[in-house]
Parts: C-alpha cells; structure tokens; sequence
C-alpha cells in the first residue's frame, strides 16, 4: 500500500501530531513551505489522541508515566446487559479523549477553524446543559443560560429569575469607561463578595460563580465581569449553551489541521521513529529507517522529545501538562431524566475545589465517542498527587450507589519537565493546558510559527475545492478565480519557475 | 427520534498511491484530466449535484490528500461514509492486491453499522494504457466475491466509464440508505462557519 522512500529534503519536519504541533504544520504548508510530519506513534493526536475502549486500554497499560489505574464493576450476572464482555463488544463504538474540551461558539478555535477555513472537515455537537451541582440533594441540575431558559426554569423562583437576568445583563453592559456604581466599590475585590453584596440567593451566586464565570473563590470582580461577559456573548450561536463539542471527540480536531497540510502538500508519515538529530551549519539532518534526511526547521511536540534534544540545563517552568484525568463508563447517566431527555447529549459540569476545580464532561451516544445505551463520563483536574486522590472528592460526589460506573480508568498526563534544548531553527511545542477551551495551545502554536517564520501569516482562509485551480491551467486564468492574494503569488511563482 | 433522510452523501475514494484517485474525481466533478499534480494546492474534496430517482442528492467526493501514501490516513477521513469507492490501476497488479487491505482498513475505521451490506464500488482504472497487467475477470471475481461489489473499468483520462461509475456510487449509497432504513446517526451535527452565511438557530437571544 505505497512506496517507502521519503524526499530528502524538507523546509520544516514537525515531529508528533498533537494538536499544536498540527496547527504549526498546517500554517507552515499553507504558507508553502514543504512539509514532513512525523508521528512514532500509529494514531495522531499525541496526548491529544482519543482510542476506542481496547486501544484505550491497551494505551494507558503501556504508558508507565501515566500513574494509570483501571477497574471493571460490571454485573455478570445473565440478566445484565452490560456486562464487561458486551461492553468489549462495542470498543469500537468509543472514541475515548484522553484530552476532552469544550469550545466557546465563538471562542480561539472555532474563530481559527473558520478563518482558516478548516472549519469543512470538522462536525459538532452543541453542548446540550451547563450544568450545576446541587449540594442539597446531590444531584445534576441545569443552568439556565439564555432568556429564555430563565423564565422556563423550574429550578428558580420567580423573583430568583428576575435577580439572575437583572444580574446578567448588568454584567453585559458592563463598559470599562463607564463604572457603574453598585462595581465601583468592588473593582480589586473578590467577585464572590460582591456577589454576595448584591443580595442575591446561594442557588444564583452558585450558578453564577461555578457553572457560568467558572471563577475560583479568590477570583477578582474583574475577572468575574470578563468570564461572565465571555459566556453571555458566546450564547445563541448554536443550541442552548455557549459551547460545542467536536463529534467523534477531541483527536478529530489535530487530524483536521493534519488534512489541511496534507492538502496544500505536507507529507504524512505516522509509525516513524526518527534519530540521529543533528544541526550543522544551519540545516538539520535526521535519520529514518536508513534514510537520512535533511529539513531547515524542526518542530517537537513536548510529549515525545528527541534524545538528542535532551540537555542538562535545568527547565525554569513546568508550562503544560500535569493534569489528572478520570473516565468512566455509566449506564445510569449523571442528572435527571429531564437532564438526559432523548437519550442525553453532551453535558458540562465545572465543579469548585481547591487547585482549580474540575472539568466533568458526560457524553452520550449522540457525540459519536460511546454506544447507544452507555454513557462516557471525563473528569479533568490538575494533577498534584495520583490521578484518583486528585479527584476523589469529585468523584465520591457524583457517583452515588445509584450511578456506580460500569468500569473507571484514571490517569495522569504528564508536565513537561524534561529539559530540552532548543534553537533558533529547532522549537518546541506545550502539550496540553488545564483549560476549558483550546486558547493557550491556540497561542502556543501560533507564536511557534511566528518564531520560525516572523513575516508570514498565520493560517490566512484557504480556498474552498470549487476555488481550487487543476493543473496545467493557463496561469493568466488563475489571476481571475477566487483566491487568496497569497496563494495567487505561490501560483505564479511557481509558474514562471518553471518557464526558466 | 426524528428519521431524516440525508440529502448529503459522503463518499471516499481508496486506493494506493497514483492509481488516479484524484483524476477520477477531477475527471467526475469538473471534466477536466491533467498529467501533472500542482504541488501547491492539493486535492480535498469535491461535491456534485445528482439526480437518482428524482432525488437531488449532493454528493461530496474526499479525495486522499496523499495521506495514504505511507499509510497515515487518520481516523477522523473515515467518519460518516455513506459509500466507498476502492480504485486500483490495471497496470499495476500491485494496487489490485491491496485492494483487500484497503476494504479492510476501511471496515476496521469506518465501522460501518451493516459490513456485510456496505456499499463500495471498485474501479479498475487506466484502461487507456497498454500494458494492461490485471485481467477484467480477475477483477470481476474479486468484486464478486466480495459481496457482489460492482466493477467498473474507468479511464481517468478519456473520461471512459466514470459518469456510470459515479451515478452507481450514488445509487447504491442511497439505495443502502433505504435498505437499512438508516437514520442519520447523528441528527444534529453542526457544521462551523463566518457569521455571514451561517442559518444556525437564531431563536436563542442573549440575556
């Protein structure tokens, strides 16, 4: 199924496919720039990957810095359903993230993905409930998030509905320039005390701080006012919540700018361990299954550095990564039969704690990542002990006896510690954030890329198929189709290159 | 749940490297052959309009994007085929060998519902060329003990048999669709776009 041999030379080798080494090879081919990615692994994603039930499995007994721990809790008994060998049957029915997120309607990615134009080979599913923890009787319930979500909620009274819209507007017409006085005397302040000045009830200021600002309990109004802000303006997109979850889970999301690069001629090569790095004289060279190739730049993803790179140097900060995560496969889903209406969809908890919180993700069969009748439950916290010391007090408050998970995995990934020595020409990429959204790795890529090539645009659109000129067309017909300035000039270039 | 029928098919094209996936598209969608790639801009994707049974279907044409070449399609090209066109050069009999293992890897990726009942179509393509190294009932034999797969021989080139191949792609994609009654698995997939020409639901105002 194809040849063996690799051209020689590169403009950039961009080695692991996690997504923000995608993003780097996607921008660099999209600029022109010949590109080979690499991957020793054989899926893409890095630590951005999702797996099927087996090959997730088979992932975290075969990665030792994982600290990975997994537990089956089936009913074997005949009248089970979902016995640990039936639910093996539908392995192929997951696509487990090892790295799940939500994105903002109109946050970093879905901003990249559709001014990039890359936004065609991607599908999503809008999230179906922001959701709230209810201490009182330990339960899921939803977070009314748009006006008229509000007024239909039965979770509030009336006068809780006509607090929470006067507060929420207050918030979106909040300017800078003109304080209004009931902030004034709290800007430089915790935002919870000024919630609790306005004089609302526990329920709104739980809703408010945990499920829509999303804040920590020593957040500053300041950065209440632009959370709050951020979630307001992000509603009304798409269904009922301010975010979307990619069909199929996150790994889809790297292949998406891998496809793009692929497109404009990056070169693709997954199972391929490389070695030997050398840099010389402005060039660097590298050795593949006897083949010794050569490329300008290389870009590493963190999660899988070179030997060669390693150096001694001590590394001042631990910039991604160490994250503690929890999956677990549910029958019964988390929340109400209201609350999974139809079978359920994706919903999103954050729950408070000390170091941040948790992010908890339940997913159903109609996110395309678990089978109909199971239902796929993450838990994202920042890593400071074993992954499930981490998160047991998360997990003892929303598994119930009632909703005992059918099998529990948890795991860590990793910080990048290690110290890695980087060049002009050679450049590394962070792995994964404790971020709801994708906004960090999204700057990390791109100043990667302006590190490597300053005066290049970064991910300008790409033409759709119909704009796309077949070969061998007269160049003076290209000037008259559709596409981008810089493209048209690639094009000529090329053209009259080629005359000489 | 609602069953909605789709108005939109996927359909992807497998095969080893320069068996002239591309080609055939190009050849299908825009009647156009060329010998020669542009570097610069690759093949992605492509759609048509067309008519079976006095339906509009919109069918969308993937091509590999050269991801195949060292086997490195990912996952996420396989997602949501509603037909698979297997396509091997008849001067190649290496390209006709594989043709197993791309079925495979499709199947294992795609996990269609129904394998058994999944629509490909197989292509043995440049049958302009002379030196013709894969007999027509080779082909014929494998296609047929695959299920009955039809076989079609196809010149990318001369545009020779492509416009049948492709109306029989659609056909038996949507003919599968009604065989199973195969509901959109995933009703309310959305697609992201500019503000502009986006007709998302504008019933949700902001607070």
């Amino acid at each position: 199924m194809g040849e063996n041999s690799l051209p020689g030379e590169f403009d950039l080798l961009v080695q692991g496919t996690g997504f923000t080494e995608s993003i780097v090879a996607a921008a660099a081919s999209r600029i022109g720039k010949t590109v080979l990615h690499i991957d020793s692994n054989e899926y893409y994603g890095g630590q951005w990957a999702s797996f099927n039930l087996e090959g997730f499995q088979k992932h975290l007994s075969e990665s030792p810095n994982f600290q990975a721990t997994q537990n089956w809790n089936t009913d074997e008994s005949e009248t089970s359903e979902w016995t640990k060998e039936n639910i093996l049957k539908t392995s192929r029915r997951f696509s487990i993230d090892l790295t799940p997120k939500l994105l903002f309607s109109r946050g970093k990615l879905v901003k990249l993905l559709i001014s990039s134009n890359i936004c065609r080979y991607a599908e999503f599913r809008a999230a179906d409930n922001v959701c709230t923890f209810e201490e009182s009787t330990s339960s899921l319930k939803s977070v009314p998030c748009s006006r008229t979500d509000v007024f239909n909620s039965k979770d509030l009274t009336i006068i809780e509905k006509r607090l929470l819209m006067k507060l929420l507007n207050s918030f979106l017409n909040y300017k800078d320039e003109e304080v209004p006085e009931e902030f004034k005397n709290y800007l430089g302040k915790p935002f919870l005390e000024f919630l609790k000045f306005q004089r609302l009830t526990p329920k709104i200021i739980n809703n408010v701080m945990n499920s829509i600002s999303m804040c920590d309990e020593d957040a500053l109004l300041e950065e209440g006012i632009e959370k709050t802000k951020n979630f307001l303006l992000n509603l009304g997109f798409y269904g009922n919540t301010p975010f979307l979850f990619p069909m199929y889970g996150c790994g889809e999301i790297p292949q998406c700018f891998c496809r793009l690069c692929a497109v404009f001629g990056g070169v693709y090569c997954l199972k391929k361990p490389i070695s030997k790095i050398e840099e010389k004289d402005d060039e660097i060279s590298f050795t593949t299954d006897n083949q010794v190739i050569k490329a300008k730049k290389l870009v590493f993803g963190s999660s899988n550095i070179p030997e060669e790179l390693l150096s001694s140097e001590k590394k001042t900060d631990h910039c991604c990564g160490g994250l503690s995560r929890g999956v677990f496969i549910l029958e019964k889903p988390l929340g109400s039969e209201e609350l999974n209406s139809g079978g359920g969809g994706v919903n999103f908890l954050k729950l408070p704690g000390g170091n941040g919180g948790a992010f908890i993700l339940q997913l159903s069969h109609y996110s395309g990542t678990c089978p109909k009748g199971l239902h796929l439950v993450h838990i994202t916290s920042k890593s400071s002990s074993t992954p499930s010391d981490d998160l047991q007090p998360f997990v003892e408050k929303l598994f119930t006896d009632e909703h005992k998970p059918l099998y529990t995995a948890y795991f860590t990934l990793p910080s990048c510690s290690s110290k890695v020595s980087t060049t002009e020409n050679i450049v590394e990429c962070c792995g994964t954030f404790f971020e709801l959204d994708y906004d960090k790795s999204i700057e990390n890529a791109e100043m990667v890329f302006k590190k490597l090539y300053p005066d290049e645009e970064f991910l300008p659109r790409a033409p759709d198929p119909e704009e796309i000129i077949i070969e061998n067309e007269d160049p003076t017909a290209i000037s008259e189709h559709t596409l981008p300035e810089d493209l048209k000039a690639q094009l000529l270039l090329e053209e009259s290159s080629k005359e000489v | 749940m609602a069953t909605r029928k789709k108005s939109l098919l996927k359909v992807i094209i497998l095969g080893d490297s320069s068996v002239g996936k591309t080609s055939l598209m190009n050849q299908y969608v825009n009647k156009r052959f060329s010998t020669q790639y542009k570097a610069t801009i690759g093949a992605d994707f492509l759609t048509k309009e067309v008519v079976v049974d006095d339906r509009v279907v919109t069918m969308q044409i993937w091509d590999t994007a050269g991801q195949e070449r060292f086997q490195s399609l990912g996952v996420a090209f396989y997602r949501g085929a509603d037909c698979c066109v297997l396509v091997y050069d008849v001067t190649a009999p290496n390209s006709f060998k594989n043709l197993d293992s791309w079925r495979d890897e499709f199947l294992i990726q795609a996990g269609p519902r129904d394998p058994e009942h999944f629509p490909f179509v197989v292509l043995g393509n440049k049958v302009d060329l002379e030196n013709r190294q894969v007999s027509t009932r080779r082909a014929q034999q494998w296609a047929q003990s695959k299920n009955d797969i039809p076989y079609y021989e196809t010149s990318a080139k001369e545009g020779r048999n492509v416009e049948q191949a492709f109306q029989t792609i659609a056909k038996n994609a949507l003919a599968q669709e009604a065989e199973v009654e195969l509901y959109n698995e995933f009703p309310d997939k959305i697609r992201v776009q500019s503000d502009g020409n986006r007709n998302g639901n504008s019933d949700n105002c902001q607070c």
